[in-house]
């Protein structure tokens, strides 16, 4: 853990700013086919200072953590504050700020596992499904485990520390059946250390017969027809709507580039059924895949109810973004490693679950589709979305019909949300990785959603 | 201690903690990025680091960890733990480092970065772009990159390679009153400033096509034709076939829809792509491979014959079939086609210039949304886009090549020319 005091560099700010030291760790091992195909861990530590007003930046970053490396920094980083503003010939706003601090430590109960407990692991899962399904063309088990350490002190004086551990297991299974290849797979885990949160092997078993029969009738599946569709969305498809499609159209800097959603403040922009929040760390008592209490710039963090009852009502800032456009920050500047800046990110963002039961909600759709997985998305200035579909069913008269082949939904977010017709009353969190600039992890969940999207197909 | 010495040191402290073989590479890397957004240049950032890489194998037994603290402790305790990891891994004997090779030293790019002309050219072109296009929002940087790599292992392999340039890059929307453009990007790397930013990589065009994208529609109806793919788009099509078909992973478990297909003609014959990583026109090529070989020229598909797969050291070992000392860098060979022609042979198509998609099936089944393209109708371009999807499969699109362009982009990552294919469902 990180034992610098940083207070002692408190005198060192000129101009608002941050000291950040910043560590990330990472381990992955693979097993593909029962061979290690991976075992790996990486560690990348070190500091950064950022100094500035009016939303120009100097920004310099080492590795090698000790007093001579800081002082030089702040130094490096005034020079170039200094040599940026001096070319623009305007006066520029000092950044405002409060002072705010905390402690969030989260530390291991039990002995750390080494490779071969978490190989061995693995291997009970690859026997398993080994076992049961020895026609697979390819079985990939995959433990990986990510932890951030920040320790950041701001020019206002707000300081923080902050161990947040994450684990996710992946669970990938890969058939020829058809003589077509196709794949499935699925992502357990979230906040929490492996040794204290990973579920007992038994647990997953019966996840991976689930896994094995959903694979079993996509490799028998059938294209959806392209074109409009009435759509119920799960759990892992809302909250990737509510990332891509809603989430990063309001965030600050977005909307200043121009976002549609710039012009639609205090208006409706959804069905009045969807509330949607960005969440900083604690949902009903628990705290999300990504919890964010304090972020990079030294702001306390709190819930952004980004829509209400269907009226657009907040963005997200970073300090200057918040600053020139006379709103308040509340927590979503975040950086991904010592050498980067911080960025305007979302945490948890999630449509808030609403009183329907999903079989109701398959049951009134007479002719559509259920959509269970995603994987990759992209987000637009214009609120068009897309992302990829990788489990799905056919809806016929209300019922589920044949498996889908992996495709790709899009439609104009706003519209879509306005479409929604239904919002099931339970919910699920996912963590995710958001590539805007630097890539960071974030949560992403939510309930169903019955609502109508473009779905791309074969004629 | 230099960074030969220290990696030379690893190399002979893990053998005396019993490793069989190992392989060190020490990356010192520095870049400075000057960033401009909301009309403003808003930050000056730089990057000092070295990533120490240490592979072990002990009792055919792996692992691999990286760090980028250099004392003596954090490299102690690295080593330790990279033991520990090997020793309570599994054997698998297609575990290798590379054998000896006559050792190289490669050096390309400049040191120290030309602030005041990285400043001066974003400066020009921003205000140049609010004069020609005041509704243009513009953003991007210009990032300064130096690093060096040193390659040693037990076996005596010793590499140096240096890579030094600039990246241009841009992204940016048109907005009239309400109305907003999709948002396009583009970039380039190059081994020095002396281009503009006007003339990196189309971007003039593509801003030209942003601000008259501002009122778009969907296509007429969903039909199966033919598109134009950009060399950007060429470059992300080809390259998925390629990274999902013909690397370890799928060849290794027997996914690959092209494994055991060297020698046949799998694509149209006006495909000709190689893997480059040594051409001297592309800044963004390497002289060593991540595994620790000289890299080199590979030819993937000659007249659309598949020629090679692009397999690991560790992917030749686990499969016996030979490895590739090269991976992106992709270069298709240009054809003879002008563009405005290609564009005139089709009835009813699309000019793809940008694609958001799902990952591509294993299969090659790809779909997505076309984005910031265009409808052409009767030989013509007719009207930008929106709301319309493409899909088709990576492997039949190229199959069914119809005209190659002889015109080409140079990235500085790859040399692509415009190509059109058919077989492709638009729908909207």
């Amino acid at each position: 853990m990180f034992e610098l005091d940083l207070m002692k560099y408190s005198t060192f700010f000129n101009e608002y700013g941050e000291l950040r030291l910043h560590r990330n760790q990472m381990m992955y091992l693979n097993l593909l086919n029962g061979d290690v195909d991976t075992n790996s861990s990486n560690s990348s530590e070190g500091f950064s200072v950022r100094l500035g007003r009016g939303g120009i930046w100097g920004f310099s970053s080492a590795a090698e953590i000790t007093d001579a490396q800081i002082k030089k920094a702040f130094q490096a980083t005034e020079d170039k504050y200094k040599w940026l503003s001096g070319k623009q010939n305007k006066a520029l706003a000092p950044i405002s700020a409060i002072k705010e601090s905390g402690n969030w430590l989260y530390l291991p109960e039990n002995t750390a596992w080494g490779t071969n407990r978490k190989l061995a692991y693995l291997r009970e899962l690859d026997i398993y499904i080994l076992k049961k399904y020895p026609e697979l063309n390819m079985r990939s088990l995959t433990l990986i485990s990510s932890d951030v350490e920040k320790k950041v002190l701001t020019a206002a004086g707000s300081e923080f520390h902050l161990n947040r551990p994450l684990y996710n297991l992946v669970i990938s299974l890969t058939t020829n059946k058809s003589g077509d290849p196709t794949s499935l797979y699925d992502v357990f885990g979230g906040f929490g250390f492996i040794e204290d949160d990973l579920q007992p092997v038994e647990t997953y078993f019966e996840k991976i017969d689930e896994l094995y029969e959903h694979l079993m009738r996509k490799s028998e599946g059938v294209y959806p027809q392209p074109g409009m569709h009435d759509v119920v969305m799960d759990a892992d498809l809302a909250g990737i709507l509510s990332h891509e499609a809603i989430g990063h159209t309001t965030e600050a800097d977005l909307v200043m580039k121009g976002s549609v959603a710039g012009d639609l403040l205090g208006e409706k922009v959804a069905s009045e059924q969807v509330t949607l929040v960005d969440i900083a760390h604690t949902y009903e008592g628990k705290l999300c895949p990504v919890p964010v209490f304090m972020d990079d710039e030294g702001v306390l963090a709190e819930d952004v109810v980004i829509i209400k009852d269907g009226i657009l009502q907040d963005f997200m800032h970073d300090r200057a973004s918040a600053q020139k456009m006379n709103m308040l920050p509340k927590g979503n500047a975040r950086a991904h490693s010592y050498f980067d800046e911080p960025l305007i990110r979302m945490r948890n963002t999630m449509i808030m679950p609403g009183n329907s039961k999903l079989e109701d909600m398959i049951a009134g759709v007479d002719d559509g589709y259920y959509l269970i997985k995603s994987s990759n998305g992209q987000a637009d200035t214009t609120s068009e979305f897309m992302f990829g579909v990788v489990q799905g069913y056919e809806i016929k008269q209300g019922k589920l019909g044949k498996a889908l082949k992996d495709t790709t939904i899009s439609g104009v977010a706003f519209d879509v949300l306005k479409s929604v017709t239904a919002i099931s009353d339970d919910y699920k969190f996912n963590t995710g990785t958001c590539g805007k600039k630097q890539n960071i992890l974030v949560g992403m969940g939510g309930p169903a959603v019955r609502c109508r999207v473009n779905i791309g197909g074969k004629a | 201690m230099n960074m030969k010495e220290l990696c030379i040191k690893i190399i002979s402290d893990l053998q005396q903690r019993g490793a069989d073989k190992v392989a060190v590479t020490a990356d010192v890397s520095q870049m400075e990025e000057l960033q401009f957004e909301f009309n403003e240049i808003d930050l000056l950032r730089s990057f000092t680091e070295t990533t120490l890489y240490i592979k072990v194998i002990k009792d055919n037994k792996k692992a691999n960890i990286s760090l980028n603290q250099l004392n003596e402790a954090a490299i102690s305790k690295a080593m330790d733990s990279v033991m520990a990891d090997a020793e309570n891994s599994q054997p698998d004997p297609a575990y290798d480092i590379a054998p000896w090779q006559e050792s190289g030293v490669f050096h390309l790019g400049p040191e120290t970065a030309d602030r005041d002309r990285m400043y001066f050219l974003i400066d020009t072109f921003k205000e140049e772009c609010s004069k020609k296009y005041p509704g243009l929002r513009l953003e991007g940087n210009i990032t300064h990159y130096y690093s060096t790599q040193y390659y040693y292992n037990s076996n005596g392999v010793d590499f140096q390679q240096t890579r030094g340039g600039y990246v241009y890059v841009a992204m940016f929307s048109a907005r009239e009153g309400k109305k907003v453009s999709s948002f396009n990007y583009t970039y380039g790397n190059y081994v020095d400033l002396q281009k503009s930013y006007w003339d990196v990589s189309l971007l003039q065009e593509l801003i030209e096509q942003s601000v008259g994208s501002l009122e778009c529609k969907p296509v007429p109806a969903t039909f199966t034709g033919d598109v134009i793919l950009v060399p950007t788009m060429v470059d992300e099509f080809i390259s998925s076939l390629v990274n999902t078909q013909l690397t370890d992973r799928m060849i290794i478990t027997n996914n690959s829809i092209l494994k055991g297909r060297i020698g046949e003609k799998v694509l149209s014959e006006a495909v000709n792509l190689s893997s480059y990583p040594t051409d001297p026109d592309l800044a963004g090529g390497y002289f060593v491979t991540g595994d620790g070989f000289r890299s080199e020229k590979v030819d993937i598909f000659s007249a659309g014959v598949l020629q090679n797969y692009l397999l690991s050291h560790f992917g030749s070992r686990k499969t016996g079939l030979p490895m590739s000392k090269a991976g992106g860098c992709f270069v298709l060979e240009p054809g003879t086609d002008k563009l405005a022609d290609m564009i005139k042979g089709i009835d009813k198509g699309l000019l793809v210039v940008r694609f958001a998609g799902g990952n591509p099936s294993i299969n090659g089944d790809f779909s997505g949304v076309a984005k910031n393209s265009f409808y052409i109708e009767n030989g013509k371009i007719s009207y930008p886009v929106n709301e319309t999807m493409i899909s088709g499969n990576l492997l039949e699109i190229f199959k069914d090549v119809k005209g190659v362009s002889s015109d080409v982009l140079n990235s500085g990552n790859f040399k692509m020319p415009w190509v059109r294919c058919g077989g492709v469902t638009i729908s909207s």
